[in-house]
């Protein structure tokens, strides 16, 4: 079996706006990501990052191209796309008058997870992601690291081979960025794919096996950290994303 | 529930456990709603109760006036001195004086009473002066009035017994026996509200489930997670319905109950609910009408609420909603309106209609179910358009600066709104004009309507007069072939027609009538040919085979965007008789667009369609010929058709 889990092939995304005409949000990317792997999309705010990923979890549709999610159309198996995927965004949020335990159990069964098996699946998240002491509380009760843990609990609860995190730090402090981090890490041990979004430099250079720097709509590189490094002969990642994406900016100091 | 997949089930039990806790949705929606109703009610009672006590407890006072203030005054105190029976309001004259109307005005007296000379000068008439604003008075000025009749009466007699004449009373010669049933008189009345209460319950209640199920989901950005789940937009949508259509059933049930549960316990105004008699076949018939204006009702909130960016616009949005809504709900107000096609298959209005008659004993089982299924069908199709409102793209969070309402891609989506629009207008127009110059009617119609809103869409969307509305020159051929066309396609329309007779004869009057109104004698040719043929050809072509097919070819395959284009072109006009053939030359003109590519060569054919019509000698009766005339006119159209095809083919391998 191929272990490779996300194929996007010339995917375009374009959007007509009265202001600013026709915008090529995405414009023909390609990109690979396997079993195991994860694999960043880094790029400044308006590179194409979160239409890429809304794409990829079949909440837009492409205008043209397409993407391969375990060998499954994203235009022609949206359904069968989204019971593979877990899709966890900055701008998502949760209900808040659902316990910790309830919102498991609505996405287990709403993802089609068998219904005989989704109170020990709850159960097996609750216990991995240490939600036990508080699986019984409204979710508007809890703290931001909380329901953090919720968020993640609701992405995996269905079991899903591939994970799609659209920057996932996107306002969390410190500890929680490092602990979210840490679970996301811990997706490549139990074999996920994940792909991931970030404008984090350090972020992405620590977390991701590959990097795809993505810059109005287009991919400029993709590699692993020391590749891109070599092959714009910077000194830091940092370098390496301003001398792809404005070259001549590089900094003189 | 076992009809429903998993998902939906558990999409509607989370839904329904989200609004269940959410205490402001509860409060607001049912509890407050079954509360303020009857005590409303009761409170309006009550109130009623105390302004009629207070007017009788109160002590009106009388004042004379006028040329015969003596005798006023002794018929004034007689009055007074023999009230009527039931007249308990208390009435008392004030010291003698003739007053004025000033007095009057400033308070001082409650009526004035004056004997005046009637208009023949051979009797007299007491007038009663009285300020209508204040109730009081007029309640006292009703009962003097009543108090001087019965006076009159008891005169009138007395003077006739003593001339030996019996006096007989007033009696009524004429008397009103109704028949009908209590109860279906009662039904009658309450069947004429009923529907208006039950959308005001449905609409309170369902109302702030609505704006929290989509709208509040938009908001709080859960809506994109759960767009990311394997549950498909059809399925949201389903399960998104029926929690709404279950807080709007509970909370119509939790108001009828209040209201029943009030009735019996003599707090309120007994209703007549009491007397009324449903059979469990008429009960059936109610049943029928309610689910379907619950559901309509249900899916044009969900609708709104899926098309509001946030809770706020929800809420500005369902105003209008509300009123959209009742309005229809009216309709057994109006006498003129009866539970007969066409009026039973307006949603709503048509439901209302039916009420009353299966409240009254007296339902018809098709114009029931008629009401049902245009309700029932309105709410599909609102369904499905919430559906696609809940995954618009420019709708997502984080994307409401992606608007794409007047660029020339969002063209194709807005068109069948943009003639629906100019269907209205045109509509509203021709009730509103029926008596102007069939001429000026034509002009508005043509010039301003259809060719001015084209103009105003094309500048709106910027639209190319190439790309979008075919405005191009034609090849030779095609134009050239665009008159054979026209004629042959006529007669063989004329034959159509003759066809469509048989099915659905035309009423010979409503025919005259419509071809008085056209071809008036006095207009002198010329302009007929501009009003009737010229500004047709063009206007029309740009409007419907130009702007509206334009628009349709980008959305559907070409066959059907014909279709489609010739029948709403048929729909324009408005008499029945005159839309099979109107559509049908629609198909001609538009396959002649699509395969010429130019609307040019419809334009000639339209216009010459016309004049062929209004320029036929009287001696020549284009509708009795023998049918070979009619199919050998078709087959020519059709080769007409094959011709253009044939020319652009040809001159595309070429170049």
């Amino acid at each position: 079996m191929s272990d490779r889990a996300i194929e996007i092939t010339g995917l375009v995304k374009i959007f007509e706006d009265d202001a600013r005409g026709t915008v090529r949000a995405v414009d023909g990317v390609d990109l690979d990501v396997d079993r195991g792997e994860i694999v960043g999309l880094l790029g400044v705010n308006g590179a194409g990052k979160t239409t890429t990923l809304r794409i990829l979890a079949t909440v837009l549709e492409p205008t043209s191209g397409t993407a391969r999610i375990l060998g499954h159309d994203i235009r022609k198996e949206p359904g069968e796309v989204r019971r593979l995927i877990g899709y966890y965004s900055s701008t998502t949020a949760l209900y808040p008058r659902l316990t910790a335990g309830e919102t498991l159990e609505f996405f287990a069964r709403i993802n089609g997870y068998p219904s005989s098996g989704v109170r020990r699946r709850v159960e097996e998240v609750v216990g991995a992601l240490d939600m036990g002491g508080f699986v019984d509380t409204r979710v508007e009760k809890l703290s931001q690291g909380m329901k953090q843990k919720v968020s993640i609990g609701r992405t995996v609860v269905h079991d899903p081979a591939v994970l799609i995190f659209d920057e996932p730090t996107s306002g969390l402090d410190v500890l929680n960025a490092h602990e979210m981090l840490g679970m996301i890490s811990g997706f490549r041990k139990t074999g996920h794919a994940v792909i991931y979004s970030t404008h984090i430099m350090a972020e992405a250079e620590r977390l991701c096996d590959r990097i795809a720097i993505i810059h109005s709509g287009r991919i400029l590189a993709c590699g692993t950290p020391p590749d891109l490094r070599e092959r714009t002969g910077a000194a830091s990642l940092e370098d390496a994303f301003v001398s792809l994406v404005a070259p001549g900016r590089e900094a003189s100091w | 529930m076992n009809v429903l997949g998993q998902e939906v089930r558990t999409l509607f039990r989370f839904e329904i456990l989200s609004l269940l806790r959410d205490r402001r949705t509860i409060l607001v929606s049912i509890v407050l709603p079954a509360l303020l109703m009857p005590f409303m009610l009761s409170a309006g009672r009550w109130m009623e109760q105390r302004r009629h006590a207070a007017i009788l407890q109160t002590s009106y006072l009388v004042g004379i006036c006028g040329p015969e203030a003596a005798l006023a005054d002794s018929l004034t105190r007689q009055a007074l001195a023999s009230p009527v029976s039931g007249d308990s309001i208390h009435v008392d004259i004030c010291a003698p004086g003739v007053m004025n109307l000033s007095q009057l005005n400033s308070g001082l007296i409650d009526v004035l009473v004056g004997v005046f000379p009637s208009a023949t000068g051979r009797q007299r008439t007491i007038r009663l002066f009285f300020l209508g604003d204040d109730e009081g008075a007029s309640a006292a000025a009703s009962a003097m009035a009543g108090r001087f009749q019965a006076l009159r009466d008891s005169t009138r007699a007395s003077m006739l017994a003593a001339t030996g004449v019996a006096y007989v009373p007033d009696q009524s010669y004429v008397t009103l026996d109704d028949i009908s049933e209590p109860w279906r008189r009662q039904g009658a009345t309450l069947g004429g509200f009923a529907v208006f209460f039950l959308l005001i319950f449905l609409l309170s209640g369902g109302a702030v489930a609505a704006i929290d199920t989509i709208a509040g989901e938009r908001e709080r950005g859960t809506l994109e997670t759960l767009l990311a789940s394997s549950a498909s937009r059809a399925q949201i949508v389903e399960a998104k319905f029926l929690a709404i259509l279950a807080v709007s059933a509970a909370t119509g049930v939790a108001q009828l109950t209040s209201f029943t549960v009030c009735t019996y316990a003599n707090v309120i105004p007994s209703a007549g609910l009491q007397s009324l008699r449903l059979t469990p076949w008429a009960l059936l018939q109610a049943l029928l009408l309610v689910a379907s204006l619950s559901a309509l009702v249900a899916s044009a909130m969900l609708l709104v609420s899926g098309r509001a960016s946030s809770v706020k616009d929800a809420q500005l949005r369902f105003f209008p909603v509300f009123l959209l809504l009742l309005l229809p709900g009216l309709a057994p107000a109006f006498p003129e309106l009866t539970a007969t096609f066409p009026f039973i298959i307006v949603p709503i209005g048509g439901a209302a209609l039916c009420m009353r008659e299966v409240l009254a004993g007296r339902a018809d089982l098709m114009s029931v179910a008629a009401a049902a299924l245009s309700d029932f069908a309105l709410a599909g199709l609102l369904l499905l358009s919430a559906s696609r409102a809940l995954a618009a793209e420019r709708m997502l969070a984080g994307m409401e600066s992606w608007r794409r309402r007047t660029s020339p891609a969002a063209f194709p989506g807005a068109v069948l709104t943009i003639i629906a629009v100019m269907w209205a207008v045109t509509t509203i127009f021709s009730l509103q004009a029926a008596s102007v110059d069939t001429r000026i009617q034509l002009a508005v119609n043509l010039l301003v309507i259809l060719l001015a809103g084209t103009l105003l869409v094309r500048k709106r969307y910027g639209l190319s007069w190439s790309e979008h509305f075919h405005f191009v020159v034609p090849g030779l051929p095609e134009a050239v072939l665009a008159v054979p066309g026209a004629v042959s396609g006529a007669l063989a329309g004329i034959g159509l027609f003759r066809l469509v007779s048989l099915v659905l004869p035309v009423p010979q009057a409503q025919m005259q009538a419509f071809a008085d109104a056209l071809l008036q004698q006095q207009v002198p040719r010329w302009q007929m040919l501009v009003f009737l043929s010229l500004l047709p050809g063009f206007c029309e072509e740009l409007a419907f085979r130009g702007m509206l097919l334009g628009g349709l070819l980008r959305r559907m395959p070409s066959v059907l965007a014909v279709v489609v284009s010739a029948l709403i072109f048929g729909f324009f006009h408005f008499s029945w008789f005159r839309m099979a053939p109107t559509a049908f030359l629609g198909l001609l003109l538009g396959s002649a667009t699509v395969l010429s590519g130019s609307v040019v060569p419809a334009m000639i054919w339209h216009a010459l369609n016309n004049a062929l019509v209004i320029f036929t000698p009287p001696g020549i009766d284009l509708g009795a010929q023998p049918p070979w005339i009619y199919i050998l006119s078709a087959l020519v159209c059709a080769a007409c058709l094959y011709g253009m095809r044939s020319a652009v083919r040809t001159r595309g391998e070429r170049g």
